[in-house]
């Protein structure tokens, strides 16, 4: 027995040699040739020749023509967008005054159990508001991105765009399904790293994971917004013409996810040198349209991306509410901004943004609440929904101009991504070198850029 | 009030005494990290010495001391000590004034090729490493004692070179570099080996996609180039400087196989191409791979039908023009770039 064992050891051995290389695609090979004459025999193709076939043929010509690619790719990319953003508000707001009922249900219910006043305000201003406020922001606009993108990905029309794109990104080293991890970036930047799974050659995938970042994400849609509204549009048009305002407020966001996707292609090129002794590959596969599986979609989008960003947002949220109610308890948020203030100065921001910047780890979310309460000096996160009174407030309080806004504006696009977004890219890499690179290299790419636009180029306006 | 004073005193005493532990625990340590770099250094240039004296013998050459001089660029000195340190544990002797491995030395070269081959090999399947760069990524690990687990278990025996891992060298086999055979046209060769080294021209060599265990014929032979013909039906110009890289050997028996699909190849030669080179909706059949189509790349290839005899054709380009390009395969629609269709040999049908 033994020696027969041996035996064939030695017979395989000797195979290997002859056949080399070539012996897995042999196997594989024949595999393939008896599949094809069983299924010869059981299985009838319909003739693509039906109408049908014909549609989705000139259906998928015209996604891949150039005219037809672009109009596609744009109008998509708007209407998901502005549903979001329009749909958005309104459930937050609701979510808004939800949470408040629940908080006055728990400050009785901390009355009646006679808890210290100092740990109910640490666990409800502290705790409680972070997270309720965490969620209330960032929950909405994901429950209607994810379902609309993951409706359009049950289609089969992204992989088509992402075709179309891999010239671009091939041109910096990278792979062009990162244009999907992209978009998805619009809705959640964690989730738009959860989403380079879908680049299966570990360079690119890096590369997408790294680069995600510099695609504005929900959370920094209102600031983006808010800005170009109230500081950069009175700039060209005047108050009375909300038409021109409109455009040109449009205009200055589009620019602004522009400069975000050419910081995307200039980082990608240089990582991509940096790794070059990785080699890529590139496999895509086109599948035929179908029609979407509802049940499929809300599992995905609500199961696997939405919640799944939330448990973590909520988890990063506590300690820094903790953080915050410290602060704002030791009255220590003066002294900090005015430590930071130099610092800030020099890049065009001033301590305030910083400190607001720093609460914000978690959340992008709480950016604008953040920097209201800490120039109206209150207590707790300020939420104002009109933006003539935001405008106010940050200009009268933090001297505010429409240089400021530009500053801000960058930051917010270029600058790190969410403690949420650096936990998954810690989860998905698997390795610190690469968490602290994706932490550091957008903070240092934000600052050095607003260095030298701040004071080569505003100061002198 | 003195108690106090006392007391920071002790502190301080207690926190001197503290210091200076540290100091000597991280002296103790630096000093063990450079006597194990030291340690380290030395084993590698041990172990090159060794391959180095190894594949000398392969090729049936003397060597002297300052043959190894010239080879390991190390100051006399330091490499007397090494070369008596080798003579300690027996692994070298002197042959008059030549050096020679014994038997042991002969045996520990061997394992170093081995685990060199070895290591070769695993970057090339399962890693993206670029195949260039797999050579000296190889030439460093090979001296680390730890061997990946994966690696050590990869029952592979064949090298991304074309050597066999477990066998000799390249020099011991009675075979001809490509330039040697210039008065043999029309004739089947297989290529065997492919030099890794200088770097420059190996890489050259991979952009011709040349691989081990490919069948040539030359056709031609120019003043400075020869043309030869692949099994996967390229005909390719090669100069001289890289063709003394390749390494080549006829065949005792006649293979029947490779001469019928040579004969198909010179029939259709017209009709062969690459996949990228096709037009639209051109049908076409697939012969082949390339070699440099490796690891999870071709894993997939394979999975989605890209075999031998598989019918292809390309059905649209993109909005940017035709890199990426989709084409059909046993009806599925895949994407590839232009470099990738550019390994993948077809023959074009009717």
């Amino acid at each position: 027995m033994g020696k027969n064992f041996e035996d064939i050891i030695k017979k395989a051995e000797n195979y290997r040699v002859k056949y080399n290389n070539t012996f897995r695609d042999k196997i594989i090979e024949d595999m393939h040739q008896q599949i094809s004459t069983i299924l010869a025999d059981v299985i009838q193709y319909k003739e693509t020749n039906d109408l049908l076939g014909k549609i989705e043929k000139y259906v998928d010509l015209f996604l891949t023509s150039r005219i037809g690619g672009i109009l596609v790719l744009t109008i998509m990319l708007s209407t998901v967008l502005w549903i979001t953003l329009s749909g958005a508000g309104y459930i937050s707001s609701l979510l808004g005054s939800f949470f408040e009922y629940i908080e006055s249900g728990l400050r009785k219910f901390f009355d009646f159990l006679k808890i210290p006043e100092l740990l109910t305000s640490f666990l409800i201003d502290g705790v409680y508001k972070s997270v309720a406020i965490v969620v209330a922001v960032m929950l909405p606009p994901m429950t209607i991105f994810f379902p609309l993108f993951t409706f359009l990905e049950d289609l089969g029309l992204l992989p088509r765009i992402a075709l179309n794109m891999d010239k671009i990104f091939k041109s910096v080293g990278a792979h062009g399904n990162q244009s999907l991890t992209m978009m998805v970036g619009f809705g959640c930047n964690a989730a738009g790293v959860v989403s380079t799974r879908i680049i299966k050659s570990p360079k690119e995938r890096l590369i997408a994971i790294l680069t995600n970042n510099f695609m504005p994400c929900n959370g920094r849609w209102p600031l983006l917004i808010m800005i170009s509204t109230v500081f950069l549009a009175p700039l060209v048009a005047s108050n009375s013409n909300p038409l021109v305002g409109s455009i040109i407020a449009s205009t200055a966001l589009v620019l602004s996810v522009f400069i975000g996707l050419v910081f995307t292609l200039i980082i990608s090129l240089g990582l991509s040198k940096f790794l070059k002794s990785l080699g890529s590959f590139y496999i895509l596969e086109i599948p035929p349209f179908r029609k979407p599986n509802l049940l499929r979609i809300i599992y995905t989008s609500i199961i696997d991306r939405t919640v799944f960003v939330l448990a973590r947002a909520v988890y990063m949220a506590i300690p820094a509410g903790i953080f915050v109610w410290i602060i704002n308890h030791l009255n220590l948020s003066k002294t900090i901004t005015n430590i930071l203030d130099p610092f800030g100065k020099l890049f065009g921001l001033d301590g305030t943004i910083i400190l607001s910047y720093i609460i914000a780890l978690p959340a992008n979310e709480v950016v604008i609440p953040a920097l209201l309460m800490l120039y109206t000096n209150s207590k707790n996160f300020v939420e104002i929904e009109q933006l003539q009174s935001i405008y106010q407030i940050l200009t009268v309080y933090g001297n505010w101009d429409w240089k400021t806004g530009i500053c801000v504006m960058l930051f917010s696009i270029l600058h790190n991504p969410c403690t949420t977004t650096i936990l998954t890219i810690y989860k998905e890499t698997q390795s610190l070198k690469w968490t602290i690179i994706a932490t550091i290299l957008p903070l240092v790419t934000a600052f050095s850029t607003l260095f030298i636009v701040y004071n080569f180029l505003l100061k002198h306006l | 009030m003195i108690q106090k004073k006392y007391m920071y005193n002790d502190i301080r005493l207690i926190f001197i005494i503290l210091l200076f532990i540290l100091v000597i625990i991280l002296f103790k340590i630096s000093a063990k990290l450079i006597k194990n770099r030291k340690n380290r250094l030395i084993k590698e240039k041990k172990e090159d010495i060794l391959k180095f004296l190894y594949n000398q013998a392969e090729k049936n050459q003397e060597t002297n001391f300052e043959k190894i001089q010239l080879f390991s660029k190390l100051k006399p000195e330091k490499l007397m000590k090494i070369i008596n340190i080798l003579l300690k544990e027996r692994k070298i002797k002197y042959d008059k004034e030549n050096i020679k491995l014994t038997n042991d030395g002969v045996k520990e070269a061997q394992e170093i090729i081995e685990k060199h081959r070895k290591i070769e090999k695993y970057l090339f399947e399962s890693t993206s490493v670029k195949i260039e760069e797999i050579h000296s990524i190889a030439e460093k690990e090979e001296h680390s004692n730890k061997l990946n687990i994966e690696l050590a278990n990869t029952y592979q025996c064949i090298d991304p070179h074309g050597d066999v891992i477990k066998g000799q060298g390249v020099h011991s086999f009675s075979i001809l570099k490509l330039t040697q055979n210039l008065d043999n046209t029309n004739k089947i060769f297989k290529i065997i080996h492919i030099e890794d080294e200088p770097r420059e021209i190996y890489s050259k060599i991979v952009q011709l996609d040349i691989a081990p265990f490919d069948y040539i014929k030359i056709k031609e032979i120019n003043t400075n180039s020869i043309k030869i013909i692949t099994n996967r039906g390229q005909l390719i110009e090669i100069d001289f400087i890289l063709a003394g890289n390749i390494f080549i050997v006829e065949e005792e028996n006649k293979n029947e196989e490779i001469e019928i699909l040579f004969n198909e190849i010179e029939e259709n030669f017209d009709l062969i191409s690459t996949l990228d080179k096709l037009k639209i909706n051109q049908k076409a059949k697939i012969l082949g791979l390339s070699f440099y189509i490796r690891g999870e790349e071709k894993r997939r290839l394979l999975e989605l039908g890209f075999v031998r005899n598989s019918l292809v054709e390309p059905l649209y380009n993109n909005m940017l023009g035709d890199d990426p390009r989709v084409y059909k395969i046993k009806n599925t629609a895949i994407a590839l770039r232009k470099e990738q269709a550019q390994k993948i040999y077809v023959q074009k049908l009717n």
